[in-house]
């Protein structure tokens, strides 16, 4: 029976589903109603354990990495100028491979002042060595948040999952959210080791020389790769039993297709509208969802875009002095291969700016007229 | 009084690369002596962090966690839940700080860790400056003393910390020093038998960073204790204080003149320095002839 | 699906677990300089003429063991009782306490213990009985410490006493009110259990002679004391109710009638002369006068018992000296005095008192006590080659030797200071020499080795129980070298004073009682005790490279982590811990 939320509580309930034992976090537009729910649950008993009201971001995260390494199952969420006050933390959380879960509700990061949806906050979080997922709506959320617990305490890294800022977080869905019983059947209680065993003593954490660093950093890299057979087998299990699963990516109608639509996150739904609307009119076009962006599916891609002649990347997001951050992960990923697709970033809805499906069709079709790709992003808006 | 086998037991060991006549090394260790093998510690960057030595070894032999620069607090109180969240109890948890890590970058995570009270033993290894890299000026660094990046002396007085932390009604808050020994360890058997957020601020002694020869480390501790620039005493619920050694009242100038970091100093910087320091005495036992 | 439980032992190797001791870095080798632990002689013991180790008798109280610190006290001293009420305690003026607040309350505490403490005479017993017997002439503090050393060290010893009684001055000179003769008996028995024999009423020159007991007796020693008194020499000393302030004490102890009319003058300013004047209080004279010739600063008498002597209404005319006694029909009536004004200090060091002319006065007076010194009756050593000072003290080293081979002489008999401590400290320098002598030692050499300083006694402690003590006797602690800040000022607890003094010249009680339990813990924890390792654990609590380690008789170092920092030995409150090594 689907249940119609709001992406925050949904969210919210996946946590409390995941018998989350620890939950430490700040308020921050979008993301707040996430937290306000988990304080009901705790006021009412449904959140068995205990939820820290930080003064920041950066001490929630701390308070998160301190007890996931004590051996709980921890929870925070976060946005824009909250994971950007984190970000020391996000590395630390990494590099300490705590199984920490955390929810950023995208938004644009200040200045200017603004609250709509861009990945930019999370994105430009690449390299601190989390897993990212980003999701298409507050359905595919649940479930996320209740796979990545089951994947980060598996490969002990700490799991981001994202979702757009006011289009996921705040809309109302219909959800279908599992039963306790069931998620309880998929994931297993927790059972993480405790590093402060005071009867098996260590100090964790220290200093290390400049090659045992290397070490370190090689083997968070060579397990962060063997991390991709696990997410794959979660998701087969969950699909399995739950009857829902993502992939690393979703591939409609790419092998061989004109033309491809990469996109990403919330703008998935309306892009499917365009894709659907152009197939009727007769394009030969496909869609590529791009969902885990960390670790950065390579070979699916590679695989799902065999034989495409171009591509349409949509990104809502921006590096400045580049391009779109999606845009950029394709073309490398695409690079090793002989024949590969011309490549046009279009940089829309940041902010949450309005994205319709005319406005993608139109991008479609540009890039299909285009004979080479132009070296710049396109950049696609209203008029103010 | 402390029992014998506490102060016998040892949770520090040898071999550590702290500086001759350390403070900190010595003020750590009677901590620890204190809370036992059921405790974990959180230290941050600091000479602490230094000390606790670098993989695959460890100073202590409890368990310990290398927390970052301005999150002692919190990383404590992450550990404290989940010890509760465990089950497991009796468990002390220590957060380590110097002055940097306390009265400069972590001073809001303290706050909101106090404001929550949450259950840990906060202790502030107050040596008055950056000594780790290398002795520059911190909020905790007296007024006019030289350091690195107060060649010509530092403006501004010392923070009063603890006039802070009584801002947090924490259920229990102290000052300490190593000079004192018995008295600290006192200290911290009250503050561990106390649940909530219990803050410890000692007076670190920093042979390198003072300018003064090793041998001193210890007895310019007891010099500031004795001279009333650095009174023992308890502040209870941050209202109630309890001055806990009543100091000999000898000049300051004793306390200073040993020490390089002050050598720039003349007759009237000491002189006003004495004021200020009885002025403050005069303060501290107003406030605790008025508790109870 | 094959879950993947991720254990402790997985996780070591994604970030930094470590399990490694710091031990395996020898920081020792930083420094070649370590602390070396040297326990010290304290000032107090310095100052102490019989050597008492103080600060160790203090630390042994201090962790409850007053039977121990008894103990220490009667290593050195057969009559801590005595002392602990009579010592005119030079330990004090010493202490370092007093250049922190005042001094720490030695004889009160030694008092304390001989009255509180309990001795084990069968561990005081020598372990070995030797074989050359020693004769000791009188039985006085010289003479009893002579003996209880003696036998101490093994060897068996006679004590010839003239009077009926043993204890010499301390029996027939001081009075009751200041020791109590129980205490003195007590103090004597123990020394009679240990195996020393006293035959009183024994008289040399008379019951027995000299020639008899060198020809029984491997070794002598002469402590006789100066029971001859000296006159003020002035004219009228002959008059009828001028008395000798020596004998005047005895005749009282011995009960006899003495019948004082209104008006006593004692002359003089020593200890016998207050005690003359506080007894003849006693003995019902309503006006006490003392005259003394020098002014207040010099009086040879205890300050407190001058202070006593005044609450108890006894009149001291300083700067005053005797000129003649007058009497009328053979009888004293008045005496002459003459002002004095000091001049340039004489032989002594004191200042020469010089008469002004014609400042002459008369006092009325009904008796006058002459009490102006004594010195020693030696007629009984007429043949025996002993020489004789120009003083008329018999003429020894500073080893106690005469220039007789085997007799050896103390106490006042060979000049000394005149005090009970003085006197005690001859009989233990004699008793040493004597064993040197009789086990063919060079005694000098001997001394050297358990001298207290460049003093005048040696460790009886060092040389009987070498194995528990180990104090430096040749450095003592300054009191710069203290740690003081480990330290809290304190009142300093006086005995307390248990006669009012109107009540106290009704009788002999005593005026001053022992300090109570709670006063003498507050002096014990009060001492210093300067030089002696406490145990306090600071240094071992310090060390910020936790290289000190508890042994079971004190501290050691490991020398394969001390950095030399040496905090340790500057933060020491006892000034016990010297660095070693080369910088």
């Amino acid at each position: 029976m689907k249940t119609l939320l709001q992406g925050n509580y949904a969210v919210a309930e996946a946590v409390r589903l995941s018998r989350v034992q620890f939950v430490a976090a700040y308020p921050i537009t979008p993301q707040t109603p996430i937290y306000e729910r988990l304080s009901d649950y705790e006021l009412e008993g449904k959140l068995k354990g205990v939820m820290m009201r930080t003064e920041s971001e950066h001490s929630a995260m701390a308070a998160c990495i301190s007890a996931a390494l004590t051996g709980v199952r921890t929870f925070t969420a976060t946005a824009s100028q909250g994971i950007a006050l984190m970000h020391e933390m996000l590395h630390f959380a990494s590099g300490n491979r705590v199984p920490v879960v955390m929810c950023n509700v995208n938004r644009v990061v200040a200045i200017p002042w603004a609250f709509g949806s861009d990945q930019s906050d999370s994105l430009s979080q690449r390299d601190t060595g989390w897993m990212q997922f980003y999701c298409e709506d507050a359905q595919e959320a649940v479930d996320t948040v209740i796979q990545a617990y089951k994947i980060a305490e598996q490969v002990f890294f700490p799991v981001m999952v994202c979702i757009d800022g006011f289009f996921t977080s705040h809309f109302l869905e219909p959800i279908d959210i599992p039963e306790q019983e069931m998620v309880d059947r998929f994931l297993p209680p927790p059972d993480i080791p405790n590093r402060f065993d005071i009867k098996n003593p260590a100090y964790v954490g220290n200093v290390v020389s400049p090659e045992q660093y290397m070490v370190f950093r090689q083997k968070s890299f060579e397990d962060m790769e063997k991390a991709r057979g696990v997410i794959k087998r979660v998701d087969d299990e969950y699909r399995e039993i739950f009857g829902r699963g993502y992939g690393y990516l979703e591939a409609v109608d790419t092998e061989g297709a004109d033309v491809v639509l990469a996109t990403s996150g919330a703008m998935t739904s309306t892009a499917r509208v365009a894709v659907q609307s152009l197939k009727d009119k007769g394009y030969d076009v496909g869609l590529l969802k791009l969902r885990t962006f960390r670790p950065f599916p390579t070979k699916e891609i590679q695989e799902a875009l065999k034989g495409v002649k171009k591509l349409a990347v949509l990104d809502r997001n921006i590096s400045i002095g580049k391009e779109g951050i999606w845009c950029q992960e394709l073309k490398a990923a695409l690079y090793p291969l002989k024949e590969r697709p011309t490549i046009t970033n279009y940089i829309a809805g940041i902010c949450g700016a309005d994205v319709s499906p005319e406005m993608i069709e139109e991008m479609v079709i540009n890039t299909l007229k285009r004979e080479d790709a132009p070296e710049l992003p396109v950049w696609v808006r209203r008029d103010q | 009084m402390m029992l014998k086998e506490e102060l016998e037991r040892e949770y520090m060991r040898s071999g550590h690369m702290g500086c001759p006549g350390c403070g900190v090394a010595t003020t750590l260790r009677l901590v620890l002596k204190v809370l036992g093998e059921r405790t974990i510690v959180v230290i941050i960057p600091g000479c602490h962090a230094v000390i606790s030595a670098n993989y695959p070894n460890s100073v202590l032999k409890v368990p310990c966690f290398h927390s970052a620069f301005e999150i002692a607090a919190p990383t404590a109180a992450g550990i404290s839940n989940a010890l509760k969240i465990r089950g497991e109890e009796g468990i002390n948890v220590l957060a380590v700080a110097g002055d940097g890590g306390t009265f400069d970058i972590g001073l809001q995570s303290l706050s909101g860790a106090a404001d929550r009270n949450e259950d840990f033993i906060y202790l502030c290894l107050d040596n008055e400056a950056y000594m780790n890299t290398g002795i520059q000026s911190s909020s905790s660094t007296p007024e006019k003393v030289w350091t690195m990046t107060t060649p010509g002396g530092r403006k501004g007085r010392k923070k009063n910390l603890m006039q802070i932390i009584a801002g947090h009604r924490m259920p229990y808050a102290a000052t300490v020093t190593m000079g004192k020994p018995l008295d600290l360890m006192e200290k911290i058997e009250k503050a561990k038998n106390i649940r909530g957020t219990k803050f410890i601020h000692a007076l670190v002694p920093c042979p390198t960073g003072w300018r003064m020869a090793e041998n001193l480390s210890a007895k310019s501790a007891m010099l500031a204790v004795e001279s009333k620039l650095f009174p023992l005493y308890e502040l209870i619920d941050g209202i109630n204080f309890r001055i806990t050694h009543e100091p000999q009242g000898i000049p300051v100038k004793e306390y200073i003149k040993i020490q390089g970091r002050y050598r720039h100093f003349t007759d009237s910087d000491v002189e006003a320095l004495q004021k200020q320091v009885d002025e403050e005495w005069e303060r501290l036992v107003e406030k605790a002839k008025s508790c109870i | 699906m094959d879950y993947i439980k991720i254990t402790i032992e997985d996780i070591k190797p994604m970030s930094p677990f470590s399990q490694g001791s710091t031990e395996i870095f020898l920081t020792g080798q930083w420094s070649s300089r370590k602390p070396l632990y040297v326990e010290k002689t304290s000032p107090c013991r310095v100052g102490c003429p019989v050597g008492n180790d103080i600060s160790r008798a203090f630390y042994l109280a201090s962790k409850g063991d007053l039977d121990g610190a008894l103990k220490v006290f009667r290593e050195e001293n057969p009559l801590p009782g005595v002392c602990g009420r009579v010592c005119y305690h030079p330990c004090e003026s010493l202490c370092n306490r007093k250049e922190f607040d005042s001094s720490i309350n030695i004889r009160g505490f030694e008092r304390f213990l001989a009255d509180n403490g309990r001795m084990n005479i069968a561990e005081e017993m020598a372990k070995t009985r030797k074989k050359e017997r020693v004769a000791i002439v009188g039985s006085g503090p010289a003479g009893l410490s002579a003996a209880y050393h003696l036998v101490r060290l093994g060897f068996p010893v006679t004590v010839f006493e003239a009077m009926a009684e043993p204890g010499g001055m301390l029996m027939y000179g001081i009075p009751a009110y200041r020791l109590p003769r129980d205490v003195l008996k007590r103090e004597i028995d123990y020394i009679k259990a240990l195996g020393v024999e006293i035959k009183t009423n024994t008289r040399i020159g008379k019951d027995i002679d000299l020639a008899s007991l060198k020809r029984e007796y491997q070794a002598l020693f002469i402590s006789v004391g100066a029971h001859k008194a000296q006159g003020i020499g002035v004219e009228g000393e002959d008059l009828s109710g001028v008395m000798d302030g020596i004998g005047f004490l005895r005749d009282v102890h011995l009960g006899k009638r003495i019948r004082l009319n209104r008006r006593v003058i004692v002359v003089g300013g020593g200890n016998t002369a207050i005690d003359c004047a506080r007894v003849a209080r006693r003995k019902g004279a309503k006006e006490v006068t003392i005259i003394y010739r020098r002014s207040m600063t010099e009086m040879p008498a205890l300050k407190e018992d001058i202070e006593w002597a005044q609450r108890e209404g006894v009149k001291i005319m300083v700067l005053t000296a005797p000129k003649r006694i007058v009497g009328t029909e053979n009888k004293v009536s008045s005496i002459e005095c003459i002002r004095m004004e000091l001049g340039e200090p004489d032989g002594t060091g004191r200042p020469r008192p010089i008469p002004i002319s014609g400042s002459e006065f008369v006092l009325p007076a009904d008796v006058v006590i002459s009490a102006v010194g004594q010195s020693p009756d030696l007629g009984f050593l007429d043949d025996s080659g002993i020489s004789i000072t120009k003083r008329g003290v018999i003429e020894t080293s500073f080893v106690t030797g005469t220039n007789v081979d085997g007799i050896f002489a103390g106490g006042d008999s060979s000049g000394n200071k005149a005090y009970v401590a003085d006197a005690i400290a001859s009989g233990k320098m004699g008793a040493f020499a004597i064993k040197c002598y009789l086990e063919g030692e060079d005694v000098q050499k001997e001394v050297e080795k358990y001298r207290i300083m460049d003093g005048s006694s040696i460790s009886f402690g060092h040389i009987l129980s070498p194995e528990t003590h180990k104090a430096d006797l040749r450095s003592t602690v300054p009191y710069e070298k203290l740690n003081t800040l480990c330290f809290q000022r304190e009142k300093r607890e006086d005995n307390p004073e248990i006669l009012k003094p109107y009540r106290a010249v009704r009788g002999f009680g005593e005026t001053v009682g022992s300090l109570n339990r709670e006063g003498m813990d507050r002096e014990i924890k009060r001492c210093f005790k300067c030089g002696t390792c406490t145990q306090c654990d600071l240094c071992f609590l310090l060390c910020p490279d936790i290289s000190i380690v508890k042994n079971e008789d004190g501290y050691g170092t490991k020398k394969d982590y001390c950095k030399g920092c040496s905090i340790c030995a500057t933060s020491c409150p006892r000034n016990v811990i010297e660095i070693g090594g080369t910088i």
